[in-house]
Parts: structure tokens; C-alpha cells; sequence
């Protein structure tokens, strides 16, 4: 299988990330990623998609560095990544997250839970205390209003539906103010319809804010309706990239394996 | 299923027979010995329920004066009864304050990361069961000896046998929690601290508070009876009425901490349900 190299569609633009030759191979011995090369330029919202288990989840967290690549490098915003607990926590103040499973603490408050994208600014004395500066109040709550949650700012994360909570997790990502937005099948545990809704709210926010973002995606259409360039990933390797309109069935057969009809 | 079995002895006629017939013996064996066990121990603890009866006429005295209760020595009983109240709370709250910490360094998910990790999960885990296998009414007794008669030894004891079991639920708590938050935590920038203070701790908060409440509870009853050894509070006092044949104040005493015992164990369950149910 090829191994292309994925370059952002505007040619010349100064890349925002640039990911050289990826690679991670788990203890066990599980070849992961083997090799994945991509360039997202600012602004630019590009998915991923591939088979359960073609490597989209690590290559995502191979890029903040949950997990620890076995090979390549990652470039962000013109500087080379170190793996050292310093650089990554820079790293990830800069590159936020979003969890298939939300991943909010379900037993504190919807405030609380944003105001988690503001920990890697709270000073040192305020981190036992549970307590941040006003500042930090005020672009928590900001980023609550940005995602029509202000109301629900006291209740318990837990007490939210499914769809409100994922947007709990976006305005703990804004909170952070950060450059790039990594989601990680942001919609696969909701229903199609509110999938549709919190992945067309999460993109018009992005695109007003002028961030980039790299999404992992179940759903082919939803990439084909959202993105601005889709790469294929199958067996840890990047097989295809280009724009929406180029997503033939030729194409998702590629990177899905001849059994898919769509 | 018998279908099946009954091909595999076929298959394996030499392998299944003889070892079917082995585990049958060996079946017996054990039966046999509990029974003949069982028989020796009637006789060593000289099981007899007609000197139960004999033993009942005899305590007719005893009895008349266990129904007429002296409820002139309340004020006194309450005073102790709320000293041992006061050491079950302060052994708990030692026990709180020393497994808290503690239970981090015990809990498999975040210290067997690394080596340094291991040796100290392991180390932080025998210390707890060492002090879990202690009787508190054993390290009573060592205390009384070394800091004299009264309710200090107690709290001492209660404590360090808390320690134990607290590590031990406090830090299987945090090995039962959801790793999501966590790594939510990390992919906000949060350091070492930040990520057990905001992404553990939430967590498991209500299950440490519900844990807490417990064994105060536990530490209630145990404290009565730690009295008995010398460590204070009513149980010393019930001891020494015991011993002086006051049976009528003994009996205020029983009751006192039946009413007591009773319903700090239902105040506690209501407390854990709530708790629970968050």
C-alpha cells in the first residue's frame, strides 16, 4: 500500500502542524501507526476516517503526546515537539482535545468542568484550592456561552444529556484558547440527529474563531459535510487524502476494504 | 453436555478415569475429616445446653437486678458514653489523615508506571495489611502499656488499624475509576498534581466520604469494647461494675449503648445512602 504524503490543499502556507512519518507500535507488539505524514495549515478542518482499529485514535494522541510516538516527529506552530512532561504540557495548553466519551467529571458542575481547559494557567498556590483567577472565570464562562450552556453552569456534568455534555467538552477545549482542536470521534456515542447538530456547531465555531482542527469520524457523511480535506487511514497508513467532492465509492473502498457499500 | 463428556472419556479414557477417581478420594477425605473435626471440637469446648439451663437458675439474682436498671449513674454513663464517641472520631480522623495520602501510592492505575512506582506500591500495600492484621484489641493492650490507662491508648489503636482497612477501600476506589477524566486532565495541560487533584479526586470523593463515615460507625462499636483492656470510655467503666457485682448499673450501661450504638449505625446508614445516591 502507498504511504502518501498528506499536504494541506493552499500550497505555500506555513503548516500549523506538521506530522513527519508517525509511527507507534504498543508493547504488545501492535504496529499502531506505521509511518503517517500530514500538514494542516491554520484554519483548515480536516477528518479522518478508516476502519475501527486503522490507527485514528493513536495517531491523534501520538500528536499531544498521550501517547509516546516509537518513531517520527511532530512540528507545531514551527517548532519541533519534545516528549519531556515540560514541552508537552505547553504543548497541550496550545492543542486541545475532544473525547468520544466526553471525558467530564461527571460529580462537579458544568462550570467546574471548562474551567479544567484553564489548568495548565492556574498558578501554583490556587491548584490545592480548587480556585481560579477571575480572569480564568470569565473566559470559562465565555466559552460556556459560546457553546448555549450558560443556563446549566451550576448543574452537575452528569445531570446533562448526551449532546449537551459533549458540548461541555468543546467549551472546556475553547476554554484552553488554544491553535488546534483534536477530536476523537466527537459524535460516535450520540444519536444521528444530535450528531449532526453538536458537529455543525462545533465546525461553525471553529471556522468563527479561525482554529484548525483534526477530527476523527465514524460517519462518511458527516466528514463529507463538514470537512475541508479528508484522509484515509488503513492499517496505521495514511492511503488516501484529498477534498470531499473526490470521496468516490472507488475511493472508500480503498480505504474501507472492498465489503463497503455505500 | 453429557453427550460431550461422555466422548471426551471415550477419547481420553486413560487420562479422565484415573484422575476423576483421585479427585473423589481426595473429596472424601476432606468430608470425612471436617466431620470428625467438627465432633472433636463438641467435646473440647464442653458443649452442653443443660448446664446452659443449670447455669440460668443460678442467675436468677443476677437477673432481678439486670431488669431494675440504676438511672442514677446516667449522667456519668453519658459522659463516658460521649468519650467514646469522641476517641472512635479522633481514631477515625487519624486513620483519615495518615491513609489519605497514602492510598494514592497504593492504587495499581497510577504507580505501576513506573519502577520506582512499584517498589513503592508494594511497600505502602504491606504496611497496610500489616496494620489491617493487627486486632485493634491487641494494639490496645500494647498501648495501654506504653502510654498508661485511659482513652488515648484507645485512639491510638483505633487509628492504626483504621489505617489499614481505609488504605486498603480508599486506594481500591481509585483503581475502580473512570481513566477518561483523567486523560482529559493530561490533554489540558494539567501536571502530575493537577491530574490527581482534578481528575482522581472528584471522582472518588463521595465513595472515601461514605468509606470514612463507615468506620467511624465500626470504630464506635470496637471503642466500647477497646474499654474493656484499659483504653477508656464506657466500656472500662461497664468492666469495672462487672467486676464489682453491680449488676443494676450494669444494665444502664447495656441499654445506653444499645440506644447509642443503634442509632449512630442508622444516622450512618442514611448518610451513605445519600452519598450513594449522588
Amino acid at each position: 500500500m502507498p504511504n502518501l504524503v498528506c499536504q494541506p490543499k493552499i500550497r505555500g502556507m506555513p503548516g500549523l502542524l506538521v506530522v513527519d512519518n508517525l509511527a507507534h507500535t504498543y508493547p504488545d507488539g501492535t504496529k499502531a501507526l506505521r509511518g503517517v505524514s500530514l500538514t494542516l495549515t491554520r484554519g483548515e478542518i480536516v477528518s479522518v476516517i478508516g476502519l475501527s482499529g486503522a490507527g485514528k485514535s493513536t495517531l491523534l494522541r501520538c500528536i499531544n503526546g498521550l501517547v509516546h510516538p516509537t518513531g517520527g516527529s511532530v512540528e507545531f506552530d514551527g517548532q519541533a515537539v519534545g516528549w519531556d512532561a515540560g514541552s508537552l504540557r505547553y504543548l497541550r495548553r496550545k492543542i486541545a482535545m475532544i473525547f468520544q466519551h466526553f471525558n467530564l467529571i461527571g460529580n462537579l458542575s458544568v462550570l467546574s468542568n471548562v474551567l479544567m481547559g484553564r489548568l495548565s494557567y492556574q498558578s501554583c498556590w490556587m491548584q490545592p484550592l480548587y480556585s481560579f483567577s477571575k480572569r480564568d472565570r470569565e473566559i470559562a464562562v465565555t466559552a460556556l456561552d459560546r457553546v448555549g450552556l450558560l443556563n446549566e453552569w451550576d448543574k452537575r456534568a452528569s445531570e446533562l444529556s448526551g449532546g449537551q455534555q459533549q458540548r461541555v467538552g468543546v467549551a472546556r477545549a475553547l476554554a484552553q484558547e488554544p491553535r488546534l482542536l483534536l477530536a476523537d470521534e466527537p459524535v460516535s456515542s450520540l444519536d444521528p440527529l444530535t450528531a449532526d447538530t453538536v458537529l455543525g456547531h462545533f465546525v461553525k465555531i471553529v471556522r468563527q474563531e479561525g482554529l484548525a482542527a483534526l477530527i476523527n469520524l465514524h460517519a462518511v457523511e458527516l466528514a463529507r459535510k463538514y470537512s475541508d480535506r479528508i484522509l484515509g487511514v488503513r492499517e496505521g497508513r495514511c492511503v488516501w487524502q484529498g477534498p470531499p467532492d473526490d470521496l468516490t465509492t472507488p475511493v472508500l473502498k480503498r480505504i474501507y476494504g472492498e465489503e463497503y457499500d455505500g | 453436555m453429557t453427550v460431550e463428556k461422555a466422548s471426551g472419556m471415550a477419547l481420553h479414557p486413560r487420562v479422565e478415569r484415573p484422575y476423576a477417581r483421585t479427585a473423589n478420594l481426595i473429596k472424601w477425605f476432606v468430608g470425612l475429616s471436617l466431620v470428625a473435626y467438627t465432633a472433636l471440637a463438641v467435646v473440647h469446648t464442653e458443649f452442653n445446653p443443660l448446664k446452659l439451663l443449670a447455669g440460668a437458675a443460678s442467675a436468677k439474682e443476677i437477673l432481678s437486678e439486670i431488669v431494675r436498671p440504676d438511672w442514677s449513674i446516667l449522667p456519668l454513663l453519658l459522659k463516658l458514653m460521649n468519650e467514646t464517641v469522641e476517641m472512635a472520631l479522633i481514631g477515625t480522623l487519624l486513620a483519615i489523615l495518615i491513609s489519605f495520602p497514602l492510598s494514592f501510592l497504593a492504587a495499581k492505575n497510577l504507580m505501576l508506571g513506573t519502577v520506582a512506582g512499584r517498589v513503592v506500591y508494594a511497600m505502602v500495600r504491606l504496611i497496610f495489611n500489616v496494620l489491617r492484621a493487627f486486632e485493634p484489641m491487641l494494639l490496645a493492650l500494647l498501648f495501654v502499656l506504653m502510654v498508661g490507662i485511659g482513652p488515648f491508648p484507645g485512639v491510638l489503636a483505633l487509628g492504626l488499624h483504621s489505617v489499614g482497612m481505609l488504605g486498603k477501600l480508599f486506594s481500591e476506589s481509585i483503581e475502580a475509576i473512570d481513566p477518561g477524566p483523567v486523560e482529559a486532565i493530561q490533554a489540558c495541560g494539567g501536571n502530575r498534581f493537577q491530574v490527581i487533584w482534578y481528575g482522581v479526586l472528584p471522582q472518588v470523593a463521595p465513595t472515601f466520604l461514605a468509606f470514612s463515615i463507615y468506620r467511624w460507625d465500626i470504630n464506635i462499636r470496637m471503642s466500647i469494647i477497646l474499654g474493656i483492656v484499659g483504653a477508656g470510655g464506657i466500656g472500662y467503666c461497664l468492666l469495672q461494675y462487672l467486676n464489682l457485682l453491680q449488676y443494676s448499673k450494669v444494665s444502664t450501661a447495656f441499654i445506653l449503648i444499645l440506644i447509642v450504638v443503634t442509632a449512630l449505625d442508622s444516622a450512618s446508614a442514611w448518610l451513605r445512602t445519600r452519598l450513594g445516591q449522588r
